[in-house]
C-alpha cells in the first residue's frame, strides 16, 4: 500500500499547500474583465434606461417650436396660423433653411430642443444637397420623439388670377427627388413634379381660371384629429396631391380629395384634350404616427395655411388648420395610463407570483389630454390581454363610471408560465397605448392543495383498518400463545 | 487521498464550478441556503424557460441541494463560516471519500475479506471515470450519487446476508437517497430485481432474501414516490415494472414453498408451475397491455439504453449531448486502466463462488459492462462496479502468488486451508504462461507474477493522477491552452461575457442562445433564457433551432415573439475553440426539423460538395441562417476570413444586419452577444410609383 500511495503523495502534498488560499482569494479575473470593459468600450454599448428630455416637460401646454421656413420673410403670409400656434402655448423661433444651424439647433448636446418643426417649403426650393441634411434632421427629431407639420406644393402669391405657376417656381428634378424620398420614408408617395390638382366641380368661387383652388370636405371623420362638425364648410386647397402605401399601417389620411379632381401638369394652360392622371383616391392631407407616437402631418398645399386662404368666404380652413397643429403637436388625442394596479380579488397589493386559478383583479387609469389638462378618457374598448406566447385571455376593460378606471376580474388560465398582461390599444388619432407588465403564473404549492380529499376515503379506510387489523393480529397472536 | 487527487482543478484554475449542469445545482443550491426548504420544494422559476417558466422544485432531484445544504448549516453550527459555494465545489471530493468508504465496506461484504475491501477503496477512489465526475468543482448529482449507489448496494447485501427487516429497511433508505440524488436509481431497481429473479432460477432464494426483499421494495417504493420529480412514475413507468414483477413472483414462489409443506408431494410441481408461469404470464400480459396503450412507458433515455439506435432515430436531443455517445474502446482504457483487465478475473471469481453476494457482485459488473457500452455517461456506473470485481480479482491472485511464494509447495495446503482460495490458484495456474494446471510454480515466477501485479497498480495510481491532473481538471466555463512559445494561456471569455451581461443589460432582459449555455447565463449572467440544460420541452429548443437556421428577417418575428432582447452565440473561430455554436449548429438544425420540416438539414449542406461547410461551397440557406450571420459579422476585419477552428476561408464576409445589432464580443471572440432591435419606428418605406 506504501508504494502505491509513494507518487500520490508527492503531488499531493503542494495541492495541500496552496489549495487554502487560493480557494478564498477573490477570483482575479473580474479586474480584468472591468478593465476590459472600461478600456475597449467601442465594442460594448450600454443600456441605460430612457432620460426623458427636459424640454418635454411644457410639452402640453408650452411646446417649444421650430418654424423652418425659406425664405424667411415667407412668415409674413402666415401670420394668421403662427398667431394660432401662439394662442395655443407654442414658443415659436423662425428659421431659414439655409441657415447651416438649423439641423444643429434642433438638437442641443445631443438632445432634442424643440418639440415640434413646422416646415413650410415653396419655389424656389434650397439646394437638393440642403434638403437632403435637412429631411435626414427632421426624421431623426422624429424618431427621437419630435412631431413634424410640413407643407409644401405651389406658390402662395401671384397665381390667383389663374395663370398658373410660374416654371422658374417648379422644383427642380433633384429637389423633388429628395422631397418624394422624404415623403416616402413617411409611407407617403408625392405626385409627379410640376404637376397639381384641378378640379372643374368643386373648387372655390374665387378661382375662375384653371380651378386649381379645389375644395375638399372628406375629412376624416370621428377622430380627435379633427373635430369635422365643428367646421363651417370645406377645405379649401392648391397644390400637389399624394397617395398613402397601402402596407403601412401607420400612416392614415386626413383630407382627401373629391372623385371629381384631377392632376395635371401646372404648365398645361387648358386642359381639355388632356386626359387627366385620375387616381381612385387623391389624398391631400395624411398623417403618419410612428411607433413612438411621434406625428407627421404632410400637406401638398402650403397656401392652406396662408392668410389669403384663411380669408376666403365659404371655407373653414382657419378652425382646420388650427384643429391640425394641435393634433400634430400632441395637443390633443394624446392619451397616457397611469397607476397599473393588479392583486388578487380579495387582496390590496400584487403578491410576488399568482397561482393558476387565481382571482385577478386587474386595473389601470386612462387619461386624455385636453386643453392642457389630463382628464378621463372616455373610450369603451380598452382590452387587456393575458398573454403567454399566445394570448390566453382577452377581456374588455370596464370603464367604471367613466372615471377613467379600467378594470376587469378574470380567473387565471390552468396552465402555469411566465404570463404578462399587454394592452396595446391603437385608435386613429390617439397616441398608442402599449402596456406591458410581467405576472407570472406558478403552479400549487404542496401546502394549496386540499388535506384531505373526498375520493381519497377508501384509502383512509384502508390505512386504519390495517393498523387495526396488525393490533388485534399481534394481541390473539400473543394472547394465545 | 481520492479527496486530494480532485483538487487540481482548484490549483491548476481557481474555486468555480465547472461544466454546464453543476451552474444549476449550485443555483438551486444557493436559493436553498437562502430561501429554505419550503420554497425550494415549490419554487416555480420564471427566470429559465422563458416564457414557460420551469417549475423547479419538482422537477429535479433533490438529494445533492440537500446534501450541501445540510453540510453548510451543520458547518455554521460549528461556527465554521463557510461560503455555499465553497461546499459545492468541494462537496464532490468530500463524497468521493465516502464513496471509497463504501466502496470497502461493498467489497468486504461480498468477499469477506478486508484485503479486497481496500483494495476496491483505492481502485474506485481514485478510477479515473469517477474522478472525471468528482473533481473539485464539479457539483453534479453524480458525484453524490455514486456514494449512495455503492453503499446501498452495500446495505442490500448487508441485508441479504443478515436476512433481516431492519437492515431491510436500512437498505431502503439507503435506496431512498439515491432516488433523491440520481436518476440513475433506476439502476438499482433493476439491478436488485435481476439479481432476484436469478437467484430464483438458481433456486437459492431463501426466507432471507424474501423478507429482505418484500421490505426493500415497499418502503422504497412508497419513499419514491416522496420525491416530487419521480412521485407516480414509480408504480407506472415502465422502469420500475421489473420490481413490481419480481415482488409478485417472488410471492407466488414462497407461496409454493409454503404450500409445499401442506401438500403432497403429487400436486406439489403442478401447482408450482401453475402459480409462477401465472403469476409470471398475467404480469407479462398486464405489463403489455400497459405498454401498448401507453400507460406506462418508458422514458427516451431508458429507450436508448434498451436499443442503441433509438435515439439517433426518434430523438435528436438525446444524441445530440456528447456523453450520451456511444463509448469507445479508447475510453474504456483511459478510464479504467487495469480494472479492465482484472475485473473479468473477477467476475469468473465471483461464478466460481456463488454466495449471495458474490452474485450480486458479479451481476452487478454485467448489467453495467452493456449500460457503459451504450452510453459514455454511464461509465460512471460501471467505475465501482469494475472496481469492486477487479478488487475482487487482484486479492484473489495475490492471495494465490503469495500462497506459493511462500513455499513452492504450498498448493495442497492452501487447497486445504482455505476453501476460498481454491479458485485463486486454479486461475493463477491457469494464468502462469502455459505451465501443468496442477504442477507447481516456482518462488521466482509466483514473485515475478506479483511484481508485475505491483507494478501495473502503481502505473495505475500514476495514471490516475495523470488523467486528474490533465485530463479531468478543465472547468470547460474557463479554457486553457498552449501556445506556440509553450506559455499557458487561459481564455475566460464565458466569464467575461456572463459579467457584460450581469452589469450592462437591464435586469429582466432574455436571452436566447442555444441551450448549452443556459444554465450558465441564468447562474451567472442572472437573466432570463429561454431554454436551458434540462432539456424538457423539445418544440421549446426546436423554436430556438428554428431561430438559429432562418434567415434573418424569418428570425425576427420569432425574437419578438420571445420578447427576445439579447442573443448570444459561443464562436470559436478566433480562438480555435472546437466546441462552438457552429460545429452545434447541425444539431440546432436536426431537432428543429423534428418540429419544423421547413428546416431541412440537406439545405444546409454544401450543394457541390454535399458535406457541411462554412467555406465557400457553402450552401445560402447556410450563409443566410442568423447562426452563420452572428458568428461572421465583421469577423473578416480581423482574420481576413479565415475560420481557424475549421480550417478555412469562409464563405460571405460582408455580413451586415438588419434587425440585430452587435453589443458584445468577448477578448478572444468566443461569446458574442446581439441586441435585437426594435421593430423601424416608421414602418416599411414605400417605393415610390413615379420617377418625375
Amino acid at each position: 500500500m506504501a508504494l502505491f500511495t509513494l507518487p500520490l503523495l508527492v503531488a499531493v502534498i503542494p495541492c495541500v499547500l496552496c489549495t487554502t488560499d487560493l480557494a478564498k482569494a477573490p477570483p482575479l479575473v473580474d479586474e480584468r474583465i472591468k478593465e476590459a470593459l472600461l478600456g475597449t468600450s467601442v465594442r460594448n454599448e450600454v443600456t441605460a434606461p430612457e432620460v426623458r428630455p427636459a424640454v418635454d416637460d411644457h410639452k402640453y401646454d408650452n411646446p417649444r417650436t421650430l418654424v423652418v421656413l425659406d425664405p424667411i420673410e415667407m412668415k409674413d403670409s402666415f401670420t394668421r396660423f403662427f398667431k394660432q400656434m401662439e394662442a395655443a402655448g407654442h414658443r415659436l423661433a423662425y428659421r431659414k433653411v439655409r441657415d447651416s444651424d438649423v439641423d444643429k439647433e434642433m438638437f442641443r448636446h445631443g438632445e432634442r430642443a424643440f418639440n415640434n418643426v413646422v416646415l413650410f417649403l415653396r419655389a424656389p426650393f434650397p439646394s437638393s444637397d440642403a434638403l437632403r441634411s435637412l429631411f435626414g434632421q427632421l426624421l431623426s427629431f422624429m424618431d427621437d420623439g419630435g412631431n413634424l407639420l410640413i407643407a409644401t406644393g405651389a406658390s402662395v402669391q401671384g397665381n390667383s388670377d389663374g395663370s398658373g405657376d410660374d416654371t422658374a417656381a417648379v422644383a427642380s428634378s433633384a429637389q423633388w427627388k429628395e422631397l418624394r424620398t422624404f415623403a416616402n420614408e413617411l409611407g407617403m408617395d408625392l405626385d409627379r413634379r410640376g404637376w397639381v390638382l384641378r378640379d372643374h366641380f368643386a373648387f372655390h368661387g374665387s378661382d375662375e381660371g384653371q380651378h386649381s383652388m379645389i375644395t375638399s370636405d372628406k375629412i376624416l371623420r370621428s377622430t380627435p384629429v379633427v373635430d369635422d362638425k365643428a367646421l363651417g364648410g370645406p377645405v379649401a386647397y392648391r397644390g400637389v396631391g399624394h397617395w398613402l402605401s397601402p402596407s403601412n399601417s401607420l400612416t392614415f389620411s386626413i383630407l382627401r380629395a373629391s372623385p371629381t379632381t384631377y392632376s395635371a401638369p401646372a404648365s398645361v394652360e387648358e386642359d381639355a384634350g388632356y386626359r387627366g392622371d385620375k387616381q381612385e383616391n387623391t389624398f391631400l392631407v395624411s398623417a403618419m404616427q410612428a411607433h413612438n407616437s411621434a406625428r407627421a402631418v404632410f400637406s401638398g398645399s402650403l397656401d392652406m395655411f396662408s392668410d389669403e386662404f384663411f380669408l376666403l368666404s365659404n371655407v373653414s380652413n382657419s378652425q382646420f388648420c388650427g384643429q391640425l397643429a394641435a393634433w400634430t403637436c400632441h395637443q390633443t388625442g394624446v392619451l397616457r395610463s397611469i397607476n397599473l394596479r393588479h392583486h388578487k380579488y380579495d387582496e390590496e397589493s400584487a403578491p410576488y407570483m399568482y397561482r393558476i386559478m387565481d382571482n385577478i383583479t386587474f386595473s389601470i387609469d386612462i387619461q386624455e389630454i385636453k386643453q392642457g389638462k389630463w382628464v378621463a378618457y372616455m373610450g369603451d374598448d380598452v382590452q387587456v390581454e393575458f398573454v403567454m406566447l399566445d394570448p390566453y385571455l382577452r377581456l374588455f376593460l370596464d370603464n367604471k363610471a367613466s372615471s377613467g378606471t379600467f378594470t376587469t376580474n378574470f380567473k387565471a388560465p390552468d396552465h402555469w408560465g411566465v404570463f404578462k398582461f399587454v394592452i396595446d390599444h391603437r385608435r386613429q388619432g390617439y397616441t398608442f397605448l402599449h402596456i406591458e407588465e410581467q405576472a407570472p403564473l406558478r403552479n400549487f404549492k404542496h401546502d394549496d392543495y386540499a388535506r384531505f380529499i373526498w375520493c381519497a376515503f377508501p384509502y383512509y379506510g384502508s390505512v386504519f383498518s390495517t393498523i387495526a387489523a396488525v393490533v388485534g393480529f399481534s394481541f390473539i397472536f400473543l394472547s394465545s400463545a | 487521498m481520492s479527496f486530494f487527487i480532485r483538487l487540481f482543478a482548484v490549483i491548476r484554475f481557481e474555486s468555480v464550478i465547472h461544466e454546464f449542469d453543476p451552474y444549476f445545482n449550485f443555483r438551486t443550491t444557493r436559493f436553498l441556503s437562502r430561501e429554505g426548504y419550503y420554497e425550494f420544494w415549490n419554487w416555480f422559476d420564471e427566470g429559465s424557460w422563458y416564457p414557460l417558466g420551469r417549475v423547479i422544485g419538482q422537477t429535479l432531484y433533490p438529494g445533492l441541494m440537500t446534501t450541501s445544504y445540510l453540510i453548510f448549516h451543520a458547518l455554521h453550527f460549528f461556527g465554521i463560516m463557510i461560503d455555499i459555494k465553497d461546499v459545492c465545489v468541494f462537496l464532490a471530493p468530500l463524497f468521493s471519500g465516502c464513496a471509497a468508504m463504501a466502496s470497502y465496506l461493498f467489497t468486504k461484504e461480498v468477499t469477506g475479506r478486508s484485503e479486497a475491501g481496500l483494495l476496491g477503496a483505492v481502485f474506485l477512489g481514485i478510477a479515473p471515470s469517477y474522478l472525471s465526475r468528482s473533481v473539485a468543482g464539479s457539483y453534479d448529482n453524480e458525484g453524490v450519487a455514486i456514494f449512495a449507489l455503492v453503499f446501498s448496494f452495500y446495505v442490500f447485501v448487508k441485508a441479504i446476508h443478515t436476512g433481516t427487516m431492519l437492515w431491510g429497511m436500512l437498505a431502503a433508505l439507503a435506496y431512498f437517497y439515491m432516488v433523491s440524488a440520481w436518476g440513475g436509481y433506476v439502476f438499482i431497481t433493476n439491478t436488485v430485481s435481476i439479481y432476484m429473479v436469478a437467484m430464483t432460477l438458481l433456486g437459492r432464494v431463501t426466507g432471507r432474501h424474501f423478507v429482505v426483499f418484500c421490505t426493500w421494495y415497499i418502503i422504497g417504493t412508497m419513499l419514491c414516490l416522496n420525491i416530487p420529480f419521480v412521485n407516480f412514475q414509480a408504480v407506472t413507468s415502465s422502469e420500475h415494472m421489473a420490481s413490481h414483477g419480481v415482488f409478485l413472483m417472488l410471492l407466488a414462489y414462497m407461496a409454493s414453498q409454503y404450500l409445499r409443506d401442506l401438500i403432497p408431494r403429487e400436486g406439489i410441481k403442478f401447482l408450482v408451475r401453475v402459480l409462477v408461469v401465472g403469476v409470471v404470464g398475467a404480469f407479462l400480459l398486464l405489463f403489455s397491455y400497459l405498454t401498448i396503450t401507453g400507460k406506462s412507458r418508458w422514458s427516451g433515455r431508458s429507450m436508448t439504453l434498451l436499443d442503441p439506435t433509438y435515439a439517433s432515430k426518434y430523438i435528436p436531443i438525446i444524441a445530440s449531448v456528447s456523453e450520451h455517445q456511444p463509448t469507445t474502446w479508447s475510453a474504456y482504457i483511459l478510464d479504467l486502466h487495469i480494472l479492465i483487465l482484472l475485473a473479468p478475473i473477477g467476475l469468473l471469481v465471483c461464478f466460481k463462488h456463488m454466495t449471495d453476494g458474490m452474485v450480486f457482485a458479479g451481476l452487478y459488473g454485467i448489467l453495467s459492462v452493456y449500460f457503459s457500452g451504450v452510453m459514455i455517461r454511464l461509465m460512471l456506473v460501471l467505475a465501482p462496479a469494475a472496481a469492486v470485481l477487479a478488487a475482487i480479482g487482484l486479492s484473489w491472485l495475490l492471495s494465490a502468488f503469495v500462497t506459493y511464494a511462500k513455499s513452492p509447495t504450498a498448493l495442497q495446503k492452501a487447497k486445504l486451508k482455505a476453501k476460498g482460495s481454491r479458485a485463486g490458484a486454479s486461475l493463477s495456474s491457469f494464468m502462469s504462461f502455459g505451465e501443468a494446471p496442477t504442477g507447481n510454480m516456482s518462488r521466482t515466477l509466483a514473485l515475478l507474477g506479483l511484481g508485475f501485479l505491483l507494478y501495473c497498480t502503481v502505473k495505475y495510481v500514476a495514471h490516475c493522477t495523470w488523467t486528474s491532473s490533465v485530463a479531468y481538471s478543465h472547468p470547460s466555463i474557463v479554457l486553457a491552452h498552449r501556445g506556440r512559445d509553450g506559455a499557458r494561456h487561459i481564455q475566460d471569455d464565458f466569464r467575461e461575457a456572463y459579467y457584460w451581461l450581469r452589469q450592462n443589460t437591464y435586469p429582466r432582459s432574455r436571452i436566447m442562445s442555444w441551450w448549452d449555455y443556459g444554465y450558465q447565463i441564468t447562474t451567472m449572467g442572472n437573466r432570463t433564457v429561454l431554454v436551458d440544460n434540462n432539456t424538457w420541452n423539445n418544440t421549446h429548443i426546436a423554436t430556438v433551432g428554428l431561430a438559429w437556421a432562418s434567415k434573418e428577417e424569418d428570425a425576427y418575428p420569432i425574437l419578438l415573439k420571445h420578447d427576445v432582447d439579447y442573443v448570444l452565440v459561443v464562436f470559436g473561430g478566433v480562438a480555435r475553440y472546437q466546441s462552438d455554436d457552429i460545429n452545434k449548429f447541425l444539431w440546432m438544425i436536426r431537432i428543429a426539423s423534428g418540429v419544423y420540416p421547413r428546416v431541412q438539414e440537406a439545405d444546409f449542406m454544401s450543394p457541390t460538395t454535399r458535406g457541411y461547410s462554412v467555406g465557400k461551397d457553402a450552401s445560402q440557406t447556410m450563409i443566410n441562417s442568423l447562426m452563420y450571420k452572428c458568428c461572421y459579422y465583421r469577423f473578416a476585419e480581423i482574420s481576413r476570413g479565415f475560420d481557424y477552428a475549421r480550417n478555412s476561408e469562409i464563405g460571405k464576409k460582408d455580413v451586415t444586419f438588419k434587425h440585430l445589432e452587435e453589443a458584445f464580443t468577448s477578448q478572444n471572440w468566443i461569446v458574442r452577444i446581439y441586441k435585437v432591435l426594435k421593430p423601424p419606428n416608421r414602418g416599411t418605406k414605400l417605393k415610390s410609383r413615379s420617377s418625375d
